[in-house]
């Protein structure tokens, strides 16, 4: 069988697969462990993965808490890009980029019968 | 004609006129439940139907069963043509249905009209068995508007709601646009090649064979069908949302109702995926006009990079969603994505085995995440229709109440991530077979970090709804069919890891019998053998 047969590729797949947990786990741990570095005022000040303080009033953490946790400011130009120029929910913007598809097909279907005009 | 035939036959007519039935029989009946049972009734006949059908297959050697629509001969007629990859899928996409309806008898206490809710819900199995099940590329075009319509209907059921009215809105003004770009597509196929069957279309585009009925070729086949594909791609990468044409699936995810989403999730997007394969690999294959001047190798090249785009993507925003069924909508992107990254890998320079391996990867994933994703959204349906909200927020804790939804969630969130020993383990490791032995090694780093990824967004579902603690006081609603569903999806998600070994082996009986060469030969020797049962030979 296709699995059963080649274990080296089952280990690799099983070892990148828990690498990949491994370090997603360690950057949450990482994101939301309490720092302690420095004596100043500001490393008493708890850290609250990016939230406004008010959110010590929820009776506990908000799910956007733990996004804004993990990603606030390692992946915040992604996110900006994704939300601000690709998903905006605007109907014209969904048909800009599902045109811009469409074109590409179409060129591509171009190019082919140039070749074949070409020979 | 045999039995097979002519339940293939009968499947669609039986739900489309049950599916009309209902208003009529609104003028008579308006008891909740009747409706509820009636349509369970129907789902379940299409379902025994469908099993009927690949079981027949099955027991005939995969040689594909023809349906001649009023004993007219093909090409000259509509006709269904079943082979080993759309009576699995066929089998696979009822059985879906089925679950919708029997979550639907749940559900049908959150719905004021379930009249129109089960005329629409019968009318999208219609749409998605027809598309499946169509051996004729007009028809496709009927059916695909079949399930449109339908669907469209059901985004926007509860129309006391304005994002349902927004998604809706969005999807139908978008999505007829799309399926008029199909018709245009089966306009120029029927121009340059006189006929509409996909079969009769396999043979003149591998320049193999003419017939006495649609005769030789009436145009630039070569211009044909490069603009046919196009317009074609477009479409179906739309239905099955494939990133950039994925924009509609969060909006109508996030309003339409719960049941709806499964149905949407684990039969329609794939259907989209079915028609794609089915054009690529049957209708214009390796042999085909379409490879001629790399056009081929050049159009699966960008769906492996869309199909990459979407894993990352989907899963990407999967991770900011505070709706539930938004978040499991991105999740989907996701899924498709992987799915494209495998059903793309038929490129020329692709040894036939590998090729192999990723079509086998590509159904199994299909079944995988379908069921996988059903799981969860009746899970987290339970406990979020019992609480009126959506929001995961307001969702804090519920499923402490559903100690069910809790298993449910947690299978569900193993199966779809990946996690031995499900299912989704092991389609996503003879995904990354697939990619190692073509040699893209980038393709098996994009799974492992797309799998990664999305399993941060399925994380924030665990921490919604199950770790903190209740909110505030629910009055708990009854699980009723859902203790069964959610039961019974769960065992068969970890079942499809167990019994991985032999459900691969059919799976790729299933491959080897329909998209490889040799179930392509049998596509178009069906339909050559039923031409001479009418000319008489030749």
């Amino acid at each position: 069988m296709l699995i059963v047969s080649d274990p080296v590729s089952a280990s690799i797949f099983i070892s990148l697969m828990m690498l990949c947990l491994t370090l997603l786990l360690y950057l949450v741990v990482k994101a939301l462990k309490p720092k302690h570095s420095g004596s100043g005022d500001e490393s008493r000040e708890m850290y609250l993965g990016g939230e406004h303080p008010n959110i010590l009033s929820k009776p506990h953490v908000l799910q956007s808490g733990l996004y804004w946790a993990i990603v606030f400011r390692d992946f915040k130009r992604v996110y900006r890009g994704l939300v601000e120029k690709v998903h905006t929910g605007i109907a014209i913007d969904w048909a800009y980029y599902m045109t811009a598809w469409l074109l590409i097909l179409l060129l591509l279907a171009i190019i082919a019968l140039g070749v074949s005009s070409l020979i | 004609m045999n039995h097979a035939s002519s339940i293939v036959g009968a499947i669609t007519p039986l739900l489309a006129t049950a599916s009309f039935s209902v208003p009529l029989l609104s003028l008579f009946i308006r008891s909740k439940k009747f409706y509820n049972a009636y349509a369970l009734a129907v789902s379940a006949i299409a379902l025994a139907m469908a099993s009927w059908t690949f079981v027949s297959l099955v027991e005939g050697g995969y040689k594909p069963i023809i349906y001649r629509f009023g004993g007219w001969p093909p090409p000259v007629g509509i006709v269904y043509e079943v082979d080993a990859l759309n009576g699995f899928l066929g089998l696979y996409a009822s059985l879906v249905m089925f679950i919708a309806f029997l979550f639907s008898t749940w559900y049908s206490k959150f719905i004021d009209d379930v009249i129109w809710y089960y005329t629409l819900l019968l009318g999208l199995e219609t749409g998605v068995i027809g598309c499946i099940y169509t051996g004729d590329v007009f028809n496709l075009f009927v059916m695909l508007e079949v399930l449109s319509i339908s669907a469209y209907g059901l985004a926007a059921f509860f129309t006391r709601r304005p994002a349902a009215l927004e998604a809706a809105f969005k999807y139908a003004f978008i999505g007829a646009v799309i399926t008029t770009l199909y018709f245009i597509a089966t306009v120029i196929l029927y121009s340059a090649y006189g006929t509409l069957n996909m079969a009769d279309l396999l043979g003149k585009s591998t320049l193999a064979s003419s017939n006495g009925f649609s005769g030789w070729l009436f145009g630039d086949i070569a211009s044909a069908s490069l603009a046919a594909i196009a317009f074609t791609l477009w479409v179906f990468t739309f239905k099955s949302a494939l990133f950039p044409n994925h924009f509609w699936v969060p909006d109508v995810y996030s309003a339409a109702p719960v049941p709806v989403i499964a149905a949407f999730s684990g039969a329609v997007e794939v259907t989209g995926v079915y028609v794609v394969a089915r054009f690529m690999y049957t209708l214009f294959g390796a042999g085909s006009v379409l490879a001629l001047n790399g056009y081929r190798d050049s159009i699966l090249l960008m769906l492996l990079v869309l199909g990459v785009a979407s894993g990352l993507v989907g899963s990407l925003m999967m991770i900011m969603q505070k709706n539930a069924y938004r978040l499991l909508g991105y999740s989907t992107i996701s899924h498709i994505g992987l799915l494209y990254m495998v059903l793309s890998l038929g490129m020329s320079y692709v040894p036939s085995d590998v090729l192999k391996t990723a079509l086998t990867a590509l159904i199994y994933h299909i079944v995988n995440f379908g069921l996988g994703k059903v799981l969860m959204i009746s899970s987290i349906g339970l406990v979020s229709a019992s609480a009126g909200e959506r929001d995961l927020d307001k969702l804090s804790g519920l499923s402490r109440l559903y100690p069910i939804a809790s298993i449910g969630i947690t299978m569900a969130v193993f199966q779809l991530i990946g996690l031995i020993p499900f299912g989704g383990f092991y389609s996503k490791l003879l995904m990354y077979q697939a990619f190692i032995s073509s040699g893209q090694l980038i393709l098996a780093v994009a799974l492992i970090v797309v799998s990664a990824i999305s399993s941060l967004g399925y994380l924030k579902i665990f921490y919604a709804l199950i770790f903190p603690p209740l909110l505030r006081s629910y009055v708990k609603e009854s699980e009723g069919v859902l203790m069964p569903i959610i039961s019974a999806l769960a065992i068969a998600v970890l079942l499809l890891g167990i019994f991985s070994p032999a459900l691969l082996k059919f799976i790729e009986a299933v491959v080897e019998n329909s998209l490889m060469p040799k179930g392509v030969e049998m596509y178009y020797g069906s339909f050559a053998e039923v031409l001479r049962g009418y000319t008489g030979g030749g």
